[in-house]
């Protein structure tokens, strides 16, 4: 399988491969030269130039679509085609084939007012929604550190790199575009994104084998892989399209995983396209035979098939999103892909790491003691050291250490000693180390890290002033101060050093042996504030919470019943592994707390959940959060994350508050909710008029409706449903995490859409029996009667009755309770739908709805349409409490 | 006032889809009450279009199904 991505690789980057295979080969003064870069980066004004000339670091299919063909795609769908149809077929028969004294320009004018309102405003729906979406994800970038001339080492955005920069990489940053290394320390990078191996390469300054595959090149790093672990220093080599990952952008982008979200909404627009498939030639040969007009019947079955057309679906769906992630940006939650609201309000289990999600990002370091708990300033001192000194990511406790000792006599050890080497920390190890010099010319070792792993590796202790063998009496006193400190909710670390390690400036983990451990550093990691509440909230809105953390059990328990979690029941890593899928498959629904985990580990426990059906959040900010955040279905993280976590979340919260997640939540469900609302009335609609249309094709001399009343008819009702996205959810609703399940609407479909059809036939016999001939003079077709004010009578009146009907199934299927009475839709729908129905009601009496061939009907058409229209409303509330009794809820 | 003179075949027709469609919502109404008695749904559907008024008896008359009652129970007391 690798074999064969990398064959992909290789064929989609062949022009850019020689170029890169070069690159690597060269020597660093050549490359530089060849680059017409310096080591001391560009200036600013040099890099400006070169961005005009390479164009920003940027894939162009991550770039934004153009006005223009923004325009061309708002106007060209069914809809709009199918009216073009019926104009040019309205050109021929109304304008060109007639006497000059009877050509009628008005059917043509009306379809191109029609094709310009719809366009116009799918385009602005379309471009307010996508505006909105650029605008949030602007609010989250990902930076990188190059050196510029003059200024030193600078942190810029990507798409401000240019080729020839020297870029400065550390464990957890993006590859910002193609580079070549040219000083590394224990480089290890994940080439997932590009060759689907999930094992980290490691990588250094020498080309290693001889190759034709670039991304197999040592010294090469590549756009849109990360590191894992370790430090370098790169220059940039190709930028934007020019890199392996854009001229691959097609085809990655191209494999997009398609979420249940997707499927969803395609398997609907499927179903209704099929039924429109399925009812286009019945009702062409219909009303073909029994009207003998075959232009007018093939007209009239375009007409169906465009009323039939979920052409508003699209754009109903991105407004939806759109409007939600607009909400939660007001409550500081940046919403990176669209789709992932819906999967938030679908979540019903939230998988969180413990370390600045539900802890505060402001570790404080409480306590440096030595092995015995004595506070001791050496233990700080060679903390400090280590943490200054390294140049990879510094995380919350190096932060605190720095913040501990930022008065003397620390500051002044910074003169006194030089970095000599480093040895980068990595979630295998859990442990870093910095090779330091003083002024006598002593070289020291000084490694810090997890107490399990320092002790594995320390020889000796400083026992007492001493430094004694690490025995099994000392092992077990060290143990018991940890676990101590532990319980009572500190993090605990061991600092050891080692004099004169090795040959001075070859430095490697090899050297992490026989340590002298100092001493202990106490980490106070207190809790959000809002962590108790929220996770309470997340629990009454059906959302159960689990800790998934790589820091220890009993840390983790004692912040966990601070937060309010049950922690009895707790999973080790060493556990996990132990398991196999089907045993860990159990033992996850039934344990909340998870500790020592790997980033494998997470990303096995996430998947299993979802295994088991679950909808699985991962809330995170670290390294090793990354590979289980895009195994979940909506990935969070903070905007204070490294670059990687960010880069794989789907949300990302730019403040501390956790309550935001139920805001998310809420706001999830409801979008979820306007979107089925939507989709449940389109589809149940549709498949009643298919019934509707049928039976007048097949009983009634004439066409009930014109097809271009049929298209005014869509078009009034689709911009009476632009409102939606703006509607209420009943509280109810919003209780329960809400999942995508397409079966559900093919049984709202088949129960609820036959209802409006029952009132159409009732509106033809009406209209046929009773109003029409009170109004033409007699029966259809009697002598003396006028058949065309029949026809155009009988057209208006199943025109308004479909109307009212189609509108205020938006009331009925929005909410199980009586609408109006016990739940009232929001102002804008109210707004839209009265509105659709007064324009609709008004158009038989105009002069526009007497060149559309609409009749006005007589006043005693009005108390029939009310009874109706009540008792319409009284059927579909008994089929709703029906279809709720069969399937537990209507939405 | 109706008229229908000629027109036989479009009253036949229309009449008839309505009260055919009319007969397969309320069908609904049955074959609910037997579903809520741990009968099947479908084939009292089916039952209750082809025979309402017997149906409709039926489903008010039959009693409910051991095993279903014990599971209602079982809510209940959940509850």
């Amino acid at each position: 399988m690798k074999k064969k991505i990398n064959q992909t690789v290789i064929n989609s980057v062949s022009p850019i491969t020689e170029k890169l295979i070069q690159a690597s080969r060269m020597d660093e003064a050549t490359l530089l030269n060849e680059m017409k870069a310096s080591i001391c980066g560009y200036s600013e004004d040099a890099a400006e130039i070169l961005r005009d000339q390479y164009g920003s670091n940027e894939i162009s299919q991550e770039k934004q679509e153009s006005l223009l063909s923004r325009l061309i795609g708002a106007f060209v769908n069914p809809f709009t085609i199918v009216l073009f149809v019926l104009a040019l077929i309205s050109i021929f028969t109304d304008v060109i084939l007639v006497s000059p004294e009877d050509r009628n320009y008005r059917t043509v004018i009306v379809i191109t007012l029609m094709v310009t309102i719809s366009g116009l405003l799918r385009f602005i729906q379309e471009t307010r929604s996508n505006q909105a979406a650029e605008k949030l994800k602007a609010l989250v970038y990902t930076t990188a550190a190059v050196e510029r001339k003059g200024e030193g080492k600078k942190e810029i955005r990507l798409s401000e790199i240019v080729p020839g920069d020297i870029v400065y990489l550390a464990a957890g940053d993006m590859i910002p575009a193609d580079v070549r290394i040219i000083a590394s320390k224990d480089l290890f990078i994940s080439q997932s994104a590009l060759t689907g191996e999930s094992e980290p390469v490691e990588k250094c300054v020498t080309p290693g084998a001889s190759v034709d595959n670039p991304l197999e090149l040592a010294n090469l790093a590549f756009m849109g892989t990360n590191v894992v672990s370790g430090s370098a220093t790169c220059i940039v080599l190709a930028t934007g399209d020019y890199t392996c990952f854009g001229s691959m952008a097609k085809s990655i982008t191209g494999k997009k995983v398609v979420t249940s979200f997707d499927k969803g909404i395609n398997s609907v627009s499927w179903v209704l396209i099929r039924f429109m498939m399925f009812m286009l030639p019945i009702v062409f040969f219909l009303n073909g035979f029994t009207k003998g007009d075959w232009l007018e019947a093939f007209m009239f079955a375009l007409s169906v098939a465009v009323g039939l057309t979920p052409e508003m679906l699209p754009m109903i769906v991105t407004t939806n999103l759109a409007k939600g992630a607009v909400a939660l940006a007001k409550k500081k939650t940046v919403v990176k892909n669209l789709n992932s609201i819906q999967n938030f309000g679908a979540m019903d289990i939230l998988c969180t790491d413990k370390t600045g999600t539900l802890t505060q990002d402001k570790v404080v370091l409480e306590y440096h003691l030595d092995i015995h708990g004595n506070e001791d300033e050496r233990v700080l001192r060679h903390a400090f050291l280590n943490s200054f000194y390294q140049t990879g990511l510094k995380n919350l406790m190096d932060v605190a250490i720095l913040d501990r000792a930022d008065q003397e006599p620390y500051q002044s050890l910074k003169q006194k000693y030089v970095k000599v080497d480093e040895i980068p920390f990595d979630f295998n190890r859990r442990r870093m180390s910095v090779v330091i010099r003083d002024e006598l010319d002593k070289t020291q070792l000084i490694t810090k890290g997890a107490v399990e792993e320092m002790l594995a590796i320390s020889s000796h202790a400083e026992y007492k002033g001493n430094v004694e063998p690490i025995t099994d009496l000392i092992r077990h006193k060290i143990l018991k101060t940890v676990k101590k400190l532990n319980k009572s909710g500190m993090r605990v670390i061991a600092v050891a050093q080692k004099n004169n390690p090795s040959v001075e400036s070859v430095f490697s983990v090899k050297d992490e042996t026989d340590m002298v451990l100092m001493g202990y550093l106490a980490f106070l990691d207190p809790p959000k504030e809002t962590t108790r509440a929220a996770i309470k909230a997340l629990k009454k809105y059906g959302v159960t919470v689990k800790v998934l953390t790589g820091d220890n059990d009993a840390v983790t328990q004692c912040i966990c019943k601070k937060v309010g979690l049950k922690a009895e029941n707790l999973l080790l890593g060493s556990n996990i592994d132990q398991m196999d899928d089907e045993l860990l498959a159990k033992e996850v629904e039934s344990t909340s707390v998870f500790a020592k985990l790997s980033p494998q580990q997470k990303t096995r426990i996430v998947r299993i959940l979802r295994k088991n059906g679950h909808v699985v959040g991962f809330m995170g900010d670290g390294i090793n959060d990354a590979a289980a955040m895009r195994e979940s279905d909506v990935g969070i993280s903070v905007d204070t994350a490294v670059d990687v976590a960010k880069e794989s979340a789907d949300i990302i919260l730019l403040e501390k508050d956790l309550m935001v997640l139920k805001d998310g939540i809420i706001e999830g469900r409801k979008t979820f909710g306007n979107i089925i609302k939507y989709i449940k009335m389109t589809a149940s609609s549709n498949f009643g008029n298919m019934f509707s249309v049928v039976a007048a094709s097949a009983f009634l001399p004439f066409l009930p409706m014109l097809p271009v009343q049929i298209i005014l008819l869509n078009l009034i009702y689709d911009i009476s449903c632009i409102s939606i996205p703006w509607d209420n959810m009943d509280k109810d609703y919003l209780k329960k995490p809400r999942k995508w399940d397409a079966s559900s609407i093919g049984k709202f479909m088949i129960w609820i859409g036959p209802t409006s059809s029952v009132f159409d036939v009732i509106t033809f016999i009406i209209m046929f029996f009773i109003i029409c001939p009170a109004v033409a003079g007699g029966a259809y077709g009697a002598p003396g009667v006028d058949n065309i004010l029949f026809a155009s009578l009988f057209n208006a009146g199943w025109f308004v009755e479909s109307l009212w009907s189609q509108t205020l199934v938006i009331h009925m299927i929005r909410t199980p309770k009586i609408p109006f009475i016990q739940s009232r839709a929001s102002w804008p729908v109210l707004f839209t739908t009265t509105l659709a129905i007064i324009i609709g009601t008004i158009i038989p009496y105009s002069p526009f709805g007497e060149s559309l061939r609409m009749s006005g009907m007589p006043l005693i058409y009005f108390p029939c349409l009310f009874g109706m229209i009540l008792c319409y409303m009284m059927l579909a509330t008994f089929l709703k409490t029906m279809y709720r009794k069969r399937y537990g809820e209507l939405l | 006032m109706i008229i229908i003179e000629s027109n036989i075949y479009v009253a036949i027709g229309l009449f008839g889809t309505c009260g055919l469609m009319l007969l397969g919502l309320f069908s609904t109404y049955p074959a609910i009450k037997a579903y809520e008695k741990g009968r099947n749904f479908l084939k009292w559907y089916i039952f209750s279009v082809l025979l309402f008024p017997v149906a409709l008896i039926a489903s008010f008359v039959i009693k409910r199904k051991r095993k279903h009652l014990k599971q209602s129970k079982h809510k209940t007391s959940k509850r």
